[in-house]
């Protein structure tokens, strides 16, 4: 792979790989074998445990629970997007009680748990009179987590560009709001496009979340056949499992492709080249859940 | 608005002549009753300043029976009943391929059908279902929705149309050897039941020493005594009997009820759909379409049709 | 309000230790983990490198919640029945160490071939030019991405609730079900969260500050 640690084998060595490769292959051979006996004796592999996800109308309810999802996903995207960004712009204003707000606000929702500000969103704003429905109180606990983690991801891609960028625009003369709209978000923006989807990736995991308050999603939809089919609950794991993978899959995929585009581009890379060193914590930053 | 509010009125005598007809037919003994709301129906008409106010004034003069006023009317006139059904309570209410299932569900069906409207369901969670009400989200909840004076202070319940009791359930040959909710009462014996549910209030009041374990769901704590995570599960018999249905071979019910669950369907509170619910229920005692109903859902899991609940129809 | 606190004060501290048992467990679970899968990743046997690609890419695809519930109900039916804890704490850690992986693999990435080339030069194998030289290179330059790592590790033990663990979000809950003072509960639960992730996040900055390698 793309290793630095391997160089070309010489016989002995090859002996080697060869040998721990037939030992790995071997055990993980076992392995399945062993999964597949153990689920085998506690009769979770009968055709009719699994049979109810193979009907047409069964996926057709299952799949509008993927919809659900999506559709959580995409509208707290849209609107994480527009209030991250007014918080990076508000974390790199000069006025001091705006940056300091921002900042509270990012470290806050940063540092509390995802699920709890669910909770806050629908038994919180229940408290006080708002009964919004599950949709729009996981869309709004969504909405506060990711617009935190990605106003970091949009502070960051703003300093990551060159400071020449800055100084060249105030030498002509330009205003901070002019110098921002037409020298530096263009840049910024296109520098982040690949973590915006990476981000919607983690998102759209976070949406299995929402079934906590019941929101109607894919979850929830899945783990309800044991109510009205054969299934149960390991297979209904299973098939939410398998579903949600190539769901984040594709989009981790679109992330990295764009990604990979934007960094064979030869004026993103002039970019890159002469950024600010925090730009490399944006990868890792947005991995995570 | 002028010719908005006669219409309205209009549809109250309409429905208020269908519902007397409906009592003679039935029922003998209400008549009497139910010529009296036609002829305030009709002195309705007549003054259109009483409309806005009507149906706190004929609750008040108590003379109402089975007979919808303002609220049944508005609900005709939109041509569906919003509803709040639980989506994940075997037997009760169940979101399927085949739309909602379940016994509430059909019940909220007998409703509709009686006001000639079609029914729209929504997911009822146990923690909504005041606020619902109080924000006029859904016109009724039917989400085996225990009866109890906390909630009778927000919101007014129909019917009864069901006990249930809370019970226990154990694995099959009940090695524990658990007789009621006493045996609960030990740290030995880990229990489980849902979160947030009033089954889990009655627990930790009832067996404070328990040892407790809570999922979302129910069917997650069948699974988890199957595995043998857990001793007993115990929430009302009825779940508890959709999910020995499931796995007969494993589970059993200690069959000893320790409360009493009167499950009522919730409306607004001073609705006038209260009354006229009522009367859909009496109705549906009395055709058998309220057995039937029974037999389709809950019977279906082995459980005996019971004799109907009376109905609460003070202040009718 | 004061007293809201004062009568809970037990259960919060309850919750409190729970999580953070829970997120020291599992974080140092996944840097076992995320140590083995980078170095089969790195290593030159194919099934080794398959597998751990595998790994890395079937926990981050999958939602914990789906994880959580595999590991507790999924693993019980072969036969590993564990307490809710102890599967948090595995599942969690795995989870965590595909992520820890990466991590890993992109600080052993960060130092320069030239480096391998004089280690090998000197005679040093796979394991001895990993434990010797690279390693400690590659953890100075991750220190940044391992803390957060950590932060997100602590706030995601609160997906264990729905796996019977009664961890500080879970004592949130059960007292907004049990005394309706909903902001209460709810404060207090996330003032406790941000109070020690501030701590944390403080303390790596200095980590960073002091080893790490600026490049």
């Amino acid at each position: 792979m793309s290793s630095v640690l391997v160089e070309e084998l010489g016989p002995r060595g090859r002996a080697r790989v060869r040998a721990v490769t037939i030992v790995t292959l071997v055990l993980a051979a076992g392995a399945i074998a062993f999964v597949i006996w153990k689920l085998q004796s506690a009769g979770q592999l009968g055709w009719r445990l699994w049979e109810p996800f193979t009907v047409g109308e069964n996926l057709k309810f299952l799949l509008g629970g993927l919809v659900n999802t999506i559709k959580a996903a995409a509208v707290a995207m849209v609107f994480s997007i527009a209030v991250g960004f007014l918080f990076a712009l508000g974390r790199l204003s000069r006025n001091m009680v705006v940056r300091g707000l921002c900042v509270a606000y990012v470290e806050f929702f940063r540092s509390i748990p995802l699920l709890l500000a669910i909770f806050a969103s629908f038994f919180g704003l229940l408290a006080v009179g708002f009964d919004v429905g599950p949709f729009t109180s996981l869309v709004i606990a969504l909405v506060a987590y990711n617009s935190a983690v990605l106003s970091e991801i949009f502070r960051a891609g703003i300093k990551s560009l060159d400071k020449g960028q800055t100084e060249a625009a105030q030498a002509i003369g330009m205003p901070y709001w002019p110098m921002m709209r037409i020298v530096i978000l263009p840049q910024a923006v296109r520098r982040m496009i690949p973590a915006i989807v990476a981000q919607l990736a983690t998102l759209s995991k976070d949406v299995s979340l929402g079934f906590v308050i019941s929101y109607v999603e894919v979850v929830s939809k899945g783990t309800g056949f044991s109510n009205f089919s054969a299934a149960g609950n390991l297979q209904s794991y299973v098939v939410v499992g398998v579903i949600y993978f190539i769901l984040v899959y594709l989009l981790a995929k679109l992330a990295n492709y764009l990604d990979e585009r934007q960094t064979k581009s030869p004026v993103t890379a002039a970019i890159v080249e002469g950024g600010d060193p925090d730009a490399a914590n944006i990868d890792t930053e947005i991995d995570l859940a | 608005m002028r010719m908005r509010r006669s219409q309205r009125v209009g549809v109250v005598v309409m429905a208020s002549a269908a519902m007397i007809l409906a009592a003679c037919g039935d029922d003998a003994d209400p008549a009497t009753e139910g010529s009296d709301t036609g002829s305030e129906a009709m002195s309705e008409t007549g003054s259109e300043m009483m409309s806005e106010t009507g149906s706190e004034m004929m609750s008040e003069t108590g003379s109402e029976t089975a007979v919808g006023g303002e609220d049944v009317a508005a609900i005709q006139e939109a041509g569906t009943i919003r509803v709040g059904t639980k989506y994940d309570q075997p037997l009760f209410g169940v979101n399927s391929p085949s739309g909602v299932v379940g016994f509430d569900a059909e019940i909220a069906r007998l409703v509709a059908e009686s006001l000639g409207v079609e029914v729209e369901f929504s997911e009822a969670v146990s923690a909504n279902r005041e606020p619902f009400l109080e924000t006029d989200q859904v016109d009724m909840v039917a989400a085996t929705y225990t009866i109890n004076d906390e909630r009778d202070e927000v919101v007014d319940f129909a019917g009864p149309y069901y006990v249930a009791g809370q019970d226990i359930m154990v694995a099959a040959g009940n090695p524990e050897g658990i007789e009621g909710i006493d045996s609960l009462n030990s740290a030995d014996i880990t229990t489980c039941t849902a979160e947030g549910s009033t089954s889990l209030d009655n627990l930790n009041e009832m067996a404070p020493d328990a040892d407790v374990i809570t999922f979302d769901t129910y069917s997650k704590c069948a699974d988890a005594m199957g595995q043998g995570r857990a001793a007993a599960v115990t929430t009302d018999n009825v779940i508890l009997i959709g999910l020995i249905s499931e796995a007969p071979d494993d589970f059993e019910l200690v069959d000893n009820p320790f409360t009493e669950e009167p499950y009522g369907l919730g409306v607004p509170e001073g609705s006038d759909l209260r009354c006229y619910v009522n009367g859909v229920l009496q109705e549906a005692y009395d055709s058998g379409a309220w057995a039937t109903a029974y037999e389709e859902t809950v019977g279906t899991a082995g459980a005996k049709t019971p004799e109907p609940p009376e109905i609460n129809n003070d202040g009718c | 309000m004061i007293e809201f606190y004062t009568d809970n004060a037990q259960r919060f501290i309850d919750g409190t230790l729970v999580t953070v048992r829970l997120a020291l467990l599992s974080f140092a679970l996944s840097v076992v983990i995320g140590v083995v899968i980078a170095s089969c990743r790195v290593s030159p046997v194919g099934p080794l490198q398959r597998f751990a690609s595998g790994y890395v890419s079937l926990f981050r695809n999958l939602p914990l919640l789906i994880i959580f519930f595999l590991a507790l109900f999924g693993l019980g039916d072969l036969g590993f029945v564990y307490g809710g804890f102890a599967t948090a704490a595995v599942a969690l850690g795995m989870y965590t160490g595909a992520y820890m992986a990466e991590v890993i693999r992109s600080g052993i990435n960060s130092v320069s071939s030239g480096q391998a080339e004089a280690g090998r030069a000197i005679g040093l194998g796979f394991i001895a030019l990993l434990s010797t030289i690279v390693i400690p290179q590659a953890v100075r330059t991750v220190i940044a991405p391992i803390g957060n790592l950590f932060i997100a590790n602590f706030k995601n033990t609160a997906v264990a609730l729905t796996i019977t663990v009664t961890d500080l979000t879970f004592v949130s809950r059960q007292l907004i079900n049990q005394t309706a003072e909903t902001w209460l509960s709810l404060f207090g639960a996330a003032a406790i969260y941000t109070v020690i992730l501030l701590f944390v996040g403080w303390g790596f900055r200095a980590l960073e500050a002091r080893y790490a390698i600026k490049r």
